[in-house]
């Protein structure tokens, strides 16, 4: 269903059933992209993680409980005609964009009025606004990373897919000659997350892990029938897992995927 | 301190210690609104009580309503100059005050509501033309500019500046080409009322808002043009009245009035049955596409279906219906009741695409989070209705506003 | 001027076109555009060449990568702490505490930046410099000593093992006192488990290659051993379609992701145990190794008579098909473990628990085959030497060479003078005022204490009860090393050495001691012939090569566990059922004291009208013990632990809530014996009914930074910690607790 015009789909697959959410994803994510922390950080409704776990149950008493977790960084999502994403086909000031050639969907906080448009649109809570201008205690600049601005209050902002890692390698691959490989560019979350429950690459680049594991007939997608044809597929054995990442009416089957 | 001698020509008005005491109340409001813009323009958007989940609040919906009710301001304009209706010469001049204020009370709003102001403009510097957003930025802001140049003449039609002679004729030539403004004040407004109800409509990731539509457009855009052209006379009128009362003085024949109520309840009678349809398509076809039923959008927080039923039933096909009968526009109370449903119903329609299309989670496993508006947003809400009525004061009591009210009132 | 229409048009064109032709609007635009980027308050990272360099996280035994950053202004600095791809045990993963850790090393607002001299009434701080810090300390201690009470002198350290602490004990021995306590470890408990069937007390379990595992309450993937070695054997051995059961009394992450989860009630976990063994004993199951092993017969007999399927499912609540079930498929499965460890609050466990497990491996007979029980090979490292014997009486009535003390107690002695009062107390690492053992009395033990003195590089609770603060450092910024990870199969050893100048006047505890030490002279001098700390890590690591090379690569990891017939030290030179080396070391030998057994917890005797247990939630979200609580981790803590403003949240099972009139978000205090902390309810289904879960980590007050300051309590002031029986250490894995209603 893709109509990315360029040769790459960088996406994600996560195995749900190796994820112990032990939010190292999101920690490193934090530091990678310079996220600050608020005071009250209790108040998880302005609070900034690009990427959240959430954890979620099967509903059933003790001792049938069963939990699991859902990390959710930014979906990427393509939408119906390459660029159509939710977020970025809302914001007036093309702060956001869709790039034709990798499929990530960006954002360019210095260019946000933050009008917070996108956030309304993005079904999937994945977009950031910026309540307020980060307290970073003295001394906490030492610690930032060069690579990505701190970002100031007023504006909205999200994961990135580590896009300056891409950069980085784009910018080596073109230095050294050849092209930019599955290991040069891999995201924070991916390399931290110590269960390997993380996979990124190029889905539409047959070598790499991605490519197969997003055709395993176990993998869906968050909120798939709304249309917004994500580029970040779950993985899970367990139905009950399944059943509670999208929406389905009464009697209704989840959609059996033919094997590969 | 006399000011009679800036009043307009053969009208009587009340005291200046009244006027200025009356005053006390929009200046009080608008103290509250000043004190809360600039907490919210200095600390930033952490005054509100807004979050990531409900990343719109009391202000939009505020905004959208007003920018509904406005809508008088062009559809009289339109009827009056284009379709060269001249019994409505008689209210056009309150309908052009009413849609300024609407329209710079919210253009003045949403410069507060976004979180960089500095930036407001980026929207026409690095526009987006797939964004509904960006077609209200652009309509919103050039409709407000031919409001302005509507409602200059008016200004200096006043008593005193109209012995100016060069500002008289420049009053006299705005006039001669106010045709040209009407109709483009006319297209425009219908593109970004349209585009503002598009807003929603496209949001196709979050159910509740979503709606099919015909080619980029969504159903809510031709919706959201049709409920405020049917509700935006009925507020132009509503005001018209209210301002009778105050003043204790008659200020337009009550035909006049009745035409209003009738071009509103023929347009809302039409908007009705559109709407009834939309929903009806949107419950039954649209959701189960995305496997959800109507129930299951109203069943989170304090939202339940009996929202829809005030919007669409008391608030919708009630006063379309009052409307239609000759008797009840012939009766002050009554028309008065109609109209007021009539504005309450596109409110709520607002407050339901605003509010409503937030609060419910998409993600079948989040839980409904809960938003009452800081008192900085009630003082800014306030702040625009307190505008309104300096302005709508200040108008009514110094320019010849309705042309009928010297010979009402004889 | 005529206003006919012609001029009126021309007016508006040219004030249009007048406007636009102006540099007024473009220049405005790019000025409010650049302004709008440029806010004074925002950083501006300093860019800068980009280096990276491997060392060890010792508080997670995480193997990391540093990422540093050359600027011009700011010169080098540490960016990023992320995982280290080549480390054979986390493989690049990392868990929270690892990846936040730059936020501990650059906060001005809690880093210890000079010596502190704290005046007791105000509680106000005064710089000194290091040369004054050691003079105040070396003084008191000359004196004391001259006094003849220098065995009043109590310390306490973290790790025992890591350089520090051996440093720390040389100076204690050589200072001449007894009272030395590190803080409490399931190793230790682990230690003297094996020892008692084995004779071997380094052990660790095989889990990468087990295809059966059952797991008695132990947080293994919330924080077990080292994290993230453990988490990548799992998967590994998920991959093989290896089984996990888990018993506990909570629907954990590790009790969800076991494909059989046996719900027990609190404490009870190693009762199961020993049912399993019942069965496998009873059914003749158990492999020959075992029944040729000292005592079986006898243990045999105790498993038929106390703790047959039947008896262990009532007291346990686990049904008696499901023990039958579950121990024959242990005992049929190929390569089964059983596996103990830390309880979910950090705590080390109790003895007689961990034997049984131990007991079951026996069984079983994995001791030292292929996903079994494996004895680690020795490290090969240089011990700095056994301390000196100090001849008085230990605080806790510990005996002499009977390793370790146990700081509840030493510090309980103190504050009632039995035997005698502290003189001065040490602190060298950790907070013991805020995670105990039992928070309440070790902070009144420091607040009564004459003289304490906390090296710490953080401005924490301990250092709020301490006369004198010594700046200490984080691992990024100064030497230090640990040792095999709790559980791990294979020895380890990790190396950490400066990668930044440590903050302002920074020293690691080893080079505090050391300068101590010289100041005093003497014997103290004579016991710590180095320079520094590096040199003493120099002569401790010359058998693994160069110091500087080992550094470079930052661990030294055994590639494979050592498989092969299991070396027992036991005095029958057998697998011990009928421990006698237990039974040596309490005196008693009778009464079946010397087998594996079970032993009701003291929380649950407890029959002072507590209704509720208490337990802890084991998370890698939150920090245990007396690791901070960085503000990253607080962000991602989830959103039912972290609910109301500044409140902690407790975990409640529905029905239980539903009895005592309970709902979601109810305001209650949680009292126990020692202590009570205000919450609100959680209800949570996966919690076993008649119970609390109290997340560990929060209510930092006083001088914590501004994030976590006030966020939650502290569940160790209301955890009570017991010395357990056998070992004598301080256990806190159930607390008895009233939960009543507020506001
Ligand atoms: N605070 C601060 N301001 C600075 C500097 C600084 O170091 N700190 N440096 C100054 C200098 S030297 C420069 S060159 C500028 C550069 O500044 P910018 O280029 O404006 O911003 P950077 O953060 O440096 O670049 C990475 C940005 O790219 C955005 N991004 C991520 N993915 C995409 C994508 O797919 N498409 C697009 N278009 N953008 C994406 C990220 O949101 C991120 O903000 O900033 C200048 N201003
Ligand atoms: N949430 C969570 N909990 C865990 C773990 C986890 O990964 N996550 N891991 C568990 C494991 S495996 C362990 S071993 C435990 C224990 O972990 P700890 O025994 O607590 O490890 P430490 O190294 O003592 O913890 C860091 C502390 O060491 C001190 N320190 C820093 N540098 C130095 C130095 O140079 N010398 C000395 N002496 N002290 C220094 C500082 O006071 C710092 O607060 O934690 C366990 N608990
Ligand atoms: S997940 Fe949300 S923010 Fe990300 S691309 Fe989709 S709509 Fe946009
Ligand atoms: S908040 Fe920023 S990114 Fe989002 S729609 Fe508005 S301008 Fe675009
Ligand atoms: S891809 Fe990068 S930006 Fe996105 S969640 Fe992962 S670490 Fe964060
Ligand atoms: S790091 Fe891995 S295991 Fe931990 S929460 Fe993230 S995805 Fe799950
Ligand atoms: S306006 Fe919307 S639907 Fe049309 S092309 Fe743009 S994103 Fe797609
Ligand atoms: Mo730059």
């Amino acid at each position: 269903m893709s109509a990315n015009k360029g040769e790459h789909r960088f996406g994600m697959v996560i195995d749900l059933d190796k994820c112990t959410g032990c939010g190292a994803c999101s920690v490193a994510c934090m530091s990678e992209n310079n996220i600050g922390t608020l005071l009250d950080e209790t108040d998880k409704i302005r609070s900034i993680t690009w990427l959240r776990v959430y954890q979620i149950d099967n509903g059933k008493a003790f001792p049938d409980t069963q939990i699991a977790f859902i990390p959710r960084p930014c979906q990427h999502c393509e939408g119906s005609h390459g660029h159509h994403t939710p977020c970025v086909s809302v914001c007036p000031a093309t702060a956001t964009d869709y790039d034709e050639t990798t499929g990530i969907v960006s954002q360019i906080p210095t260019r946000c009025i933050g009008c917070r448009y996108c956030v309304g649109a993005c079904p999937y809570h994945a977009r950031y606004f910026n309540w307020f201008d980060v307290p970073w205690p003295k001394g906490a600049e030492r610690g930032l990373s060069p690579f990505v601005s701190p970002r100031m209050r007023g504006v909205v902002e999200k994961c990135t897919f580590c896009y300056h890692r891409y950069q980085r390698a784009k910018n080596k691959a073109f230095l050294e000659g050849g092209s930019v490989g599955e290991k040069d560019y891999q995201t924070a979350c991916t390399e931290a997350c110590p269960s390997g429950a993380i996979t990124f690459g190029d889905l539409n680049n047959p070598k790499h892990k991605v490519h197969e594991l997003a055709k395993n007939p176990l993998a869906f997608r968050l909120l798939e029938r709304l249309g917004t044809n994500t580029k970040v597929y779950y993985v899970s054995q367990r139905d009950w897992v399944q059943r509670k990442l999208d929406n389905y009416l009464a009697g209704e089957k989840l959609p059996v995927k033919a094997a590969s | 301190m006399d000011d009679s001698k800036f009043w307009p020509q053969g009208v009587k008005r009340c005291k200046p210690g009244m006027f200025i005491a009356w005053l006390l109340l929009p200046l009080a409001l608008g103290g509250w609104a000043t004190l809360s813009a600039f907490l919210c323009l200095y600390k930033g958007l952490n005054q509100t009580n807004m979050n990531d989940y409900f990343a719109f609040g009391v202000w939009i919906v505020v905004d959208l309503a007003i920018i509904a009710l406005g809508a008088g301001a062009f559809f009289t304009g339109y009827l009056t100059y284009v379709l060269r209706r001249h019994e409505l010469k008689n209210i056009i001049n309150a309908a052009v005050i009413i849609g300024f204020i609407c329209y710079s009370g919210a253009i003045l709003m949403l410069g507060i509501d976004i979180g960089q102001p500095a930036r407001g403009w980026f929207g026409f510097w690095h526009a987006n033309v797939h964004s509904m957003l960006t077609e209200v930025m652009f309509c919103i802001t050039t409709y407000a500019i031919v409001l302005i140049v509507e409602f200059v003449p008016l200004i200096l039609e006043n008593r005193q500046i109209s012995k100016v002679p060069d500002l008289a004729i420049f009053a006299h030539h705005l006039h001669r080409i106010m045709i040209v403004f009407a109709a483009t004040g006319t297209f425009l407004s219908f593109f970004h009322q349209g585009s503002l109800g598009g807003m929603f409509g496209v949001l196709y990731a979050r159910p509740f808002a979503f709606r099919t539509g015909y080619m980029i457009w969504p159903w809510t855009f031709f919706l959201f043009i049709l409920s405020a052209i049917a509700s935006g006379p009925s507020f132009t009128t509503l005001i018209v009245m209210w301002t009778e009362k105050m003043s204790g003085r008659q200020l337009t024949s009550h035909s006049v009035k009745m035409l209003m109520g009738k071009i509103s309840g023929f347009l809302l009678i039409f908007y009705m049955v559109l709407k009834t349809a939309d929903t009806a398509y949107w419950a039954n076809v649209t959701l189960p596409n995305m496997g959800l039923t109507m129930g299951d959008l109203y069943k989170q927080g304090p939202y339940g279906e009996w929202l829809l039923w005030v919007e669409l039933g008391l608030c919708g096909w009630l006063p379309a219906i009052m409307l239609m009968f000759q008797k009840v526009r012939e009766t002050y109370g009554l028309l008065a009741l109609a109209m007021i449903l009539n504005c309450s119903g596109a409110v709520f329609n607002r407050f339901v695409f605003t509010i409503q299309s937030l609060a419910i989670p998409v993600l079948p496993f989040e839980n409904f989070a809960s938003y009452l508006p800081s008192w900085q947003e009630w003082g800014i809400s306030a702040g625009v209705i307190a505008y309104g009525l300096l302005l709508f004061s200040l108008a009514y009591r110094y320019l010849p506003v309705f042309p009928q009210e010297a010979e009402l009132n004889k | 001027m005529n206003w006919d229409r012609r001029a009126f048009v021309k007016f508006a064109v040219g004030a249009v076109v007048g406007l636009h032709a102006s540099p007024l609007i473009p220049k405005l635009m790019d000025d409010s555009a650049i302004w709008t980027q440029n806010w004074s308050w925002v950083p501006n990272p300093e860019d800068g060449g980009l280096a990276f360099a491997n060392t060890v996280n010792p508080a997670t035994g995480t193997g990391v990568r540093v990422r540093l950053i050359k600027g011009r202004m700011m010169g080098e600095r540490i960016i990023r702490v992320e995982g280290n791809p080549e480390h054979p045990l986390s493989q690049g993963g990392v868990v929270p505490a690892d990846a936040s850790a730059v936020q501990l090393l650059y906060n001005d607002e809690v880093r210890v930046a000079a010596p502190l001299v704290r005046d007791k009434k105000t509680g106000m701080y005064r710089e000194i410099t290091w040369q004054q810090a050691l003079d105040m300390v070396g003084g008191k201690l000359a004196e004391l000593a001259k006094a003849g009470k220098a065995h009043t002198v109590v310390a306490l350290g973290d790790e025992a093992d890591s350089i520090h602490g051996q440093i720390l004990s040389r100076f204690m021995a050589a200072y001449g006192s007894p009272n030395l306590a590190f803080a409490p470890r399931a190793d230790d408990t682990l230690a003297l488990a094996a020892w008692a069937l084995t004779g071997q007390t380094d052990v660790g379990f095989d889990l990468m290659n087990a295809s059966y595992v059952v797991s008695f309450g132990t947080p293994l993937l919330e924080g077990f051993g080292a994290p993230v070695a453990v988490r990548k054997a799992f998967v590994e051995w998920k991959k093989s379609k290896g089984a996990l059961v888990q018993v506990e009394p909570r629907v954990s992450v590790t009790a969800s992701q076991a494909g059989t989860f046996l719900a027990c009630k609190p404490g009870t976990e190693a009762l199961v145990a020993l049912g399993m063994a019942a069965v496998m004993a009873e059914q003749g199951l158990a492999d020959e190794s075992a029944t040729s092993a000292y005592g079986y017969a006898e243990f045999k007999a105790a498993l038929a008579k106390d703790y047959n399927p039947k008896k262990v499912a009532e007291l346990s609540g686990v049904p008696a098909d499901k023990i039958v079930a579950v121990a024959k498929a242990f005992a049929k499965s190929p390569k089964a473990v059983a596996v103990c460890g830390p309880g979910p609050g950090g705590d080390p466990g109790r003895l007689a628990d961990f034997m049984a497990v131990m007991a079951l491996n026996g069984l079983k007979g994995n001791l030292g085959k292929p996903g079994g029980v494996a004895a680690r090979k020795p490290l090969g490292l240089k011990a700095l030497g056994e301390p000196a014997n100090v001849d008085k009486p230990r605080l806790d009535g510990g005996k002499k060479g009977m390793k370790p003390a146990n700081a509840l107690a030493l510090a309980q002695a103190a504050l009632a003078g039995q035997p005698y009062k502290a003189g001065m107390v040490l602190v060298a690492g950790g907070n013991p005022a805020y995670a105990g053992p039992q928070a309440g009395v070790m902070s009144e033990f420091l607040s009564s204490a004459p003289f304490v003195v906390a090296i710490t590089p953080l401005l924490d609770e301990t250092a709020a009860l301490a006369d004198l603060v010594l700046p200490g450092t984080t691992f990024l910024e100064g030497w230090t090393d640990c040792r095999s990870s709790y559980g791990s199969p294979v020895s380890s050893y990790g190396l950490a050495r400066p990668l930044v100048k440590p903050y302002a006047q920074a020293k690691t505890v080893g080079d505090a001691l050391l300068a101590l030490a010289a100041k005093l002279g003497g014997a103290v001098a004579g016991a710590l012939p180095f320079a520094s700390v590096e040199e003493a890590l120099k002569a401790q690591t010359a058998p693994l090569g160069d110091l500087a090379e080992l550094a470079k690569k930052s661990y030294f990891v055994q590639d494979k566990p050592a498989y092969g017939p299991f070396a027992f030290k036991t005095p029958s030179g057998k697998l011990e059922f009928h421990s006698q080396n237990l039974a040596a070391l309490t005196g008693k030998n009778s009464d079946g004291a010397a087998l594996p057994h079970w032993e009701k917890p003291a929380a649950l005797a407890h029959g002072d009208g507590h209704a509720l247990a208490m337990a802890a939630v084991p998370s890698l979200r939150s920090a245990t013990g007396f690791q901070p609580l960085t503000p990253h981790m607080l962000k991602v803590l989830d959103g039912n632990t972290l609910r109301h403003k500044d409140e902690l949240v407790v975990e409640i099972n529905p029905k239980t809530a539903a009895e005592m009139h309970l709902a979601e978000d109810s305001m209650i205090v949680v009292t126990s014996a020692v202590g009570s902390v205000d919450a609100r309810v959680h209800l949570y289904a996966g919690a076993a009914p008649g119970m609390v879960f109290m997340p560990t980590g929060l209510g930092h007050g006083a001088v914590s930074d501004a994030y976590t300051l006030g966020k939650g309590g502290n569940f160790y002031r209301v955890a009570e910690a017991a010395a357990d029986s056998l070992s004598g250490l301080p256990t806190w894995g159930l607390t008895r607790v009233t939960v009543t209603k507020r506001g």
